[in-house]
């Protein structure tokens, strides 16, 4: 049995679709594509699929990444042929390769942050604060704790999770280009960055556009 | 696709993949080549809408048309109703994002009474006056189907025309029709006084209704030429007409999220209670060959991992034994799950039973309606107590431990025996689990007991008979739930208000557009929803409007009295079903139509031709 490693990208309007909603849009696109795919075994088989690190509701991915188990002769090229007719819109296939990476390697995901304001001056402002926090490394927020059941949060100081930080200010837009924590370690969420910064500076985001482009490991050599 | 001024808000609402369409196999065209556009709307949320078989196949059939486009339009949950109406965003096709307001047909299937607000909402959501006579353009026609259009008369304020009946061939003429009449540059009255001209189309507004001091229907009369009764459609063949051999494949987990099959339409039994089974009559059949390969071509089309066949009773279709072995061949290689709903208990054979063995096991119900003999006998639910229990026996056998029963309550006749023979089934089958030697160690069984509130409906021989009024179904239910002893059983009830409003609104006539009108601009909307179903507005606007609920639902209707829709003609006589209404007096059965024909008169619909005649 060989393990593959697709590489896809989720862009436009399936981010809107949960990571569940993926799951199963996957397992579809994998019967139509009749792969000789292992499948699960016990009650209710399923073709087997493990996505390497989900990606939240609302966030584009430009490399994300899913394995898989060949039970059948097919190559990796043949797969990303057989799989690209079936896709829906918005989700493509880039590569697929031998597995490489355990999922656990992963440390870091670099993302792109568009964010919109009401106003120029309220870009500027957002900015400024962005870059003094960073500075200064500390921004405390409320996050969901890992353990325990019920919604127990815990503190955190987002700075230290992020490894890179460069924003830019266009009209009433800032743009961030961001390395932040990822994994099954430490996983810091985009949308909690934004918002933790727009409570810092008390600026409302008018929206946001986050797209998350490529996972790395401890080295900051990319997952592959 | 939606409007870009949405995309700000979008992940603000709950399951944002309901309002942005792009699904798969969703159909997207060149509006230059396809110039007349149809929204088929489903007055509910995408996930019960996009489980509808009767919209796959006519959004299929539409966007088969090259000069027709079809979008799919669901009712927005409350959150993003919010977000439209702040952010002035009208209702749109899910396809192109555009607003449905500048469509040519505005279509909404009416699967329920409950959902009549919600229908308000969406014109209103578009742009448009909910009132058929306040839009004076020739276009958008706004159009109903569905069950609920064979009596359509409190929503006959806001409708253009209904269809009755089976749309495929009627939706194609109505479209031709319009298109010529959009080239001629035609006033809607024009079109209408076209339009109802064509067998099945009924225009509300060609006819009047006049009334008896008392309230009672005194005349309906048809106007301008319209027909005196309009006779719904029915499709001769089920071979041949189109059937869809793609699905929209949501994103979103629906409800049904499966592929599905028609078997057959129409329906043998004459349980009278049910109004589909008489109102889909006469029985027409589809061939194996048909189904198997339109299963195949939907699983190879969506990637689903179910097929369900689809019918108003599976065993009852003459061809099953020849159709499962053609289609387990390939289902099971293929990883595919065969779902047989509707099965009844009486009739299915050994073999049968065998080859279902290598179907996977999913819940199991039965359906004995009423708790004792004699009261399945009224309402001519042929099955006995040793076939339920029987059947029950088979299926703890076969390793269940849970099942699910239905029953109704406050069908006319009924007793407190036969309420309190409700919890005795169920008790006998609780009995049946734990006398079975083979029974799993250390577990239970689990008896899931649901009691609905009987609604009288049209076109079936219960149609004349007065329904339970609220306090009565909260008395049943409180002397059910008494009469249940054993935690093995769990009753679940319906909200015996909504009960209620279906039976008012399955009845009604039209002066009940005003109360739906009312209730709908103090507030209400997705009526079937627990949380939202708000019943003291709906009171309120009975009293606003001058009217008593009571008077619908809660008499017994002569038989000699003018009913709101005896202008609609659904094929079965008003004659059989007074003898039916007779015989459920009696306590007398009627056999099931391949055993011996009653006389239902629905046959004529079809050229004189019944599949269970031969």
């Amino acid at each position: 049995m060989q393990e593959v490693r697709v590489f896809f990208s989720k862009t436009g309007n399936v981010k809107y679709i949960s990571h569940l909603d993926l799951y199963r849009s996957m397992l579809r696109a994998v019967k139509r594509a009749r792969l000789p795919v292992w499948y699960t075994q016990g009650f209710n088989p399923q073709p087997y699929i493990a996505f390497t690190l989900p990606l939240s509701l609302g966030i584009e991915g430009e490399n994300e990444s899913m394995d898989m188990r060949l039970e059948g002769e097919m190559s990796c090229e043949e797969l990303k042929a057989a799989l690209s007719k079936v896709m829906p819109e918005g989700l493509s296939i880039i590569n697929v390769r031998p597995v490489k990476d355990a999922a656990k390697t992963i440390r870091y995901a670099s993302y792109r942050l568009e964010l919109e304001f009401l106003s120029a001056a309220d870009a500027k402002a957002f900015y400024e604060t962005a870059l003094e926090v960073i500075e200064k490394g500390e921004l405390i927020a409320e996050k969901p704790a890992k353990k325990g059941k019920g919604k127990t949060l815990k503190e955190v100081n987002i700075v230290e999770h992020v490894q890179r930080f460069e924003a830019k200010i266009d009209n009433n837009y800032v743009l961030i280009e961001a390395t932040l924590s990822a994994g099954s370690t430490a996983n810091l969420n985009p949308f909690l960055l934004s918002e933790a910064l727009e409570a810092q500076s008390g600026i409302e985001i008018a929206a946001a556009d986050i797209i998350r482009k490529q996972l790395f490991k401890a080295d900051l050599s990319p997952f592959e | 696709m939606f409007p870009k001024s949405l995309e700000r808000f979008l992940l603000k609402v709950q399951k944002p993949g309901r309002y942005t369409g792009g699904e798969l196999n969703s159909v997207i065209k060149d509006p230059k080549n396809a110039d007349m556009r149809f929204a088929f709307c489903f007055p509910d949320v995408y996930e019960i809408g996009m489980s509808h078989l009767g919209m796959k196949i006519l959004y299929s059939l539409l966007n088969s048309r090259e000069d027709t486009r079809c979008e799919r339009v669901f009712a927005p949950w409350t959150d993003m109703e919010e977000v439209m109406r702040r952010e002035d965003i009208p209702l749109y096709g899910l396809e192109s994002g555009e607003p449905i307001k500048d469509f040519d047909f505005i279509g909404f299937t009416l699967q329920y009474e409950l959902c009549y607000t919600n229908v308000l909402n969406m014109l209103d959501l578009a742009g448009l006056p909910v009132k058929a006579g306040q839009r004076t353009g020739l276009t958008p026609i706004v159009m109903g189907g569905g069950p609920c259009a064979c009596n359509p008369e409190p929503l006959a304020e806001f409708f253009d025309l209904f269809v009755l009946g089976e749309g495929e061939e009627v939706n194609v003429q109505l479209l031709e029709l319009l298109k010529t009449h959009k080239k001629m540059n035609s006033s809607k009255k024009e079109f209408l006084l076209a339009a109802c001209k064509i067998p099945g189309v009924y225009v509300p507004s060609l006819y009047r209704a006049e009334y008896h001091q008392d309230g009672r229907l005194s005349a309906i009369k048809a106007a301008e030429g319209a027909p005196e009764t309009v006779k719904k459609r029915t499709i001769s063949d089920l071979d041949t007409v189109f059937a869809p051999e793609k699905f929209v494949v949501p994103f979103l987990e629906i409800v049904h999220d499966r592929a599905v099959a028609e078997l057959f339409r129409g329906c043998i039994r004459g349980c009278r209670f049910c109004q589909a089974g008489f109102i889909y009559r006469p029985i027409r059949e589809r061939s194996p060959e048909v189904v198997n390969s339109q299963c195949k071509a939907l699983c190879e089309n969506t990637g689903y991992d179910e097929v369900s066949l689809c019918s108003l009773s599976t065993s009852d279709y003459t061809r099953l034994e020849e159709l499962l072995p053609a289609l387990l061949d390939w289902t099971v290689k293929d990883g595919i799950n065969v779902a047989l709903p509707s099965l009844r208990l009486d009739n299915f054979s050994k073999e049968l039973g065998e080859q279902l063995l290598a179907v996977r096991r999913s819940g199991l119900t039965f359906a004995p309606e009423a708790g004792t003999q004699r009261l399945r006998d009224v309402i001519n639910k042929n099955i006995t107590e040793e076939e339920i229990l029987s059947g029950a026996r088979e299926a703890f056998r076969g390793g269940w431990t849970a099942v699910k029963l239905y029953f109704m309550l406050g069908l006319p006749t009924e007793t407190s025996e036969d309420v309190e023979g409700i919890a005795r089934l169920a008790q006998k089958i609780v009995d049946e689990f734990y006398s079975n030697p083979e029974k799993p160690r250390g577990k239970g069984v689990n008896v899931s007991l649901s009691a609905s509130g009987f609604v009288p409906k049209p076109f079936t021989p219960f149609q004349w008979e007065a329904q339970n009024t609220p306090e009565e179904f909260k008395e049943k239910q409180i002397y059910l739930k008494e009469k249940i002893t054993t935690r093995k059983v769990s009753p679940s009830f319906h909200n015996p208000h909504m009960s209620f409003l279906e039976g008012v609104f399955a009845r009604g006539d039209r002066r009940l557009s005003a109360v739906v009108e009312t209730a709908w601009r103090d507030g209400c909307t997705f009526d079937s929803w627990d949380d939202r179903f708000k019943y003291d507005i709906w009171r309120e606007a009975f009293k606003k409007c001058g009217l008593a609920p009571e008077f619908y639902s809660s008499r017994v209707r002569d038989v000699s009295e003018l009913l709101p829709w005896d202008h609609l003609d659904y094929g079965i006589t008003k004659a059989f079903l007074k003898r039916e209404r007779e015989k459920a007096h009696r306590g007398e059965t009627t056999a099931h139509c391949r055993e011996n024909c009653a006389g239902c008169g629905a046959e004529k619909l079809n050229g004189g031709y019944c599949h269970a005649r031969g």
